[in-house]
């Protein structure tokens, strides 16, 4: 069956054990939200899954439609489908967007497209997320702003369509329009293209535009609950102190 | 025509086009550079059914085209050559072009087609290279009947 499974996954960051021990599993078409405290993991979870080197895999394995991925490098891992926006975007002097997202188009297809036929493609979804048609020329995010940097990130995931997309609060730092767009982008693909979706978040705003199939929590690197839409909303009003024991100030 | 240094410097191999350029015309010149340094479908064919070369005889372009015809359809479309960035760059994308055309199609491939495909605007001088493919492919088409 294809899915991301992730089984009894631990990681290390600098010798400190942040993951302990995460089984669950991801869905083509679906959307999962993962919430959680500051510190409960989220983000570790996320760069492991892709291959960041200085998370630390030290026991679990992470399983891409039947493909153990646990040891593969984050290349392979995205030209075998896997996609993450970062929560903050690295800036890349002196490489234009454009440039950037053809060479990793062309390197997932067999048939390279032209640099003609890549820019009709891009201005379409750059359209569609009502951004700048200049900012092609531009470098990798450098100067853009918090909501243009986001943007950035799920052009990527458009133009890339990959299976799984791990979204790492793409909803932070950007105004209500942006949210919308942002949110509407992330359904589109998912609708058109089956993508499966991950959203680490802490707000409930951007359900508005993505229907989660499922919420887990996690706490201090383990799942403490799983739950629909109503959990998120129970958590956007109680907070997190059912978890963690600490009352909400 | 009397070399003066004007059109010296707009013969200039590596000059693709002098004017200024749009941005989109910015991205067809780029396109054009981009066939030209990674050409597709450059290379010889060994079972070809046209096998046709033409030249530039005042620039030195030249091409060498080999077609692939089965049942009044271009089923493979290659070629070899030199020359400049415009003439190489327009064989490369007319062979993807017509790769699965009807030779009637092929046939009534235009100037204007060619053009629009190249889509930066063409100077006289380097017209003769831009249609050099199109050339090409027309007699090759013609030896065909």
């Amino acid at each position: 069956m294809k899915k991301l499974d992730i089984k009894d996954l631990h990681v290390e960051v600098n010798g400190t054990e942040i993951i302990k021990g995460v089984t669950l599993s991801f869905f083509p078409g679906k959307v999962h939200v993962l919430m959680g405290p500051n510190g409960s993991g989220k983000s570790t979870l996320a760069n492991a899954l892709m291959g960041h080197p200085k998370y630390k895999i030290t026991m679990g394995k992470i399983i891409l439609d039947e493909k153990d991925i646990t040891n593969e490098k984050a290349n392979v891992r995205a030209n075998l489908g896997l996609f993450l926006s970062f929560q903050s975007p690295a800036e890349i002097t002196g490489v234009t967007i454009s440039n950037f997202l053809r060479t990793a188009v062309n390197n997932k297809k067999e048939k390279k497209s032209s640099i003609v036929e890549f820019h009709t493609l891009l201005k379409e979804k750059m359209k569609d997320l009502e951004i700048d048609p200049s900012f092609t020329k531009r470098y990798i995010n450098e100067g853009f702003s918090g909501g243009e940097k986001k943007k950035a990130e799920i052009l990527q995931l458009t133009v890339l369509e990959p299976k799984y997309a791990i979204l790492d609060e793409p909803d932070s730092g950007i105004d209500r329009d942006a949210l919308k767009i942002i949110g509407e982008g992330i359904e589109k693909i998912r609708k058109n293209k089956g993508t499966g979706i991950v959203v680490i978040t802490h707000h409930q705003k951007i359900l508005n535009y993505l229907k989660p199939d499922s919420i887990t929590i996690l706490v201090k690197g383990k799942i403490v609950d799983h739950g629909d839409t109503k959990l998120a909303e129970e958590i956007e009003r109680d907070g997190y102190q059912k978890y963690t024991g600490e009352t909400k100030e | 025509m009397r070399l003066t240094k004007e059109t010296a410097a707009s013969i200039d191999k590596n000059e693709i086009a002098s004017t200024s350029l749009t941005e989109d015309q910015e991205i067809y010149k780029e396109n054009i550079l981009d066939y030209y340094k990674n050409p597709r479908n450059k290379k010889e064919l060994k079972d070809y059914t046209v096998k046709r070369k033409e030249v530039n005889p005042l620039c030195g372009d030249e091409l060498t085209l080999y077609l692939k015809i089965d049942n009044d359809k271009i089923s493979k479309a290659t070629f070899l050559g030199k020359g400049c960035a415009i003439s190489q760059a327009s064989i490369s994308m007319l062979t993807e072009r017509i790769e699965g055309m009807s030779l009637r199609e092929a046939k009534n491939l235009t100037k204007e087609d060619v053009l629009a495909m190249l889509g930066i605007p063409i100077s006289i001088v380097r017209m003769k290279c831009a249609l050099l493919s199109l050339k090409t492919i027309t007699k090759s088409l013609e030896e065909k009947e």
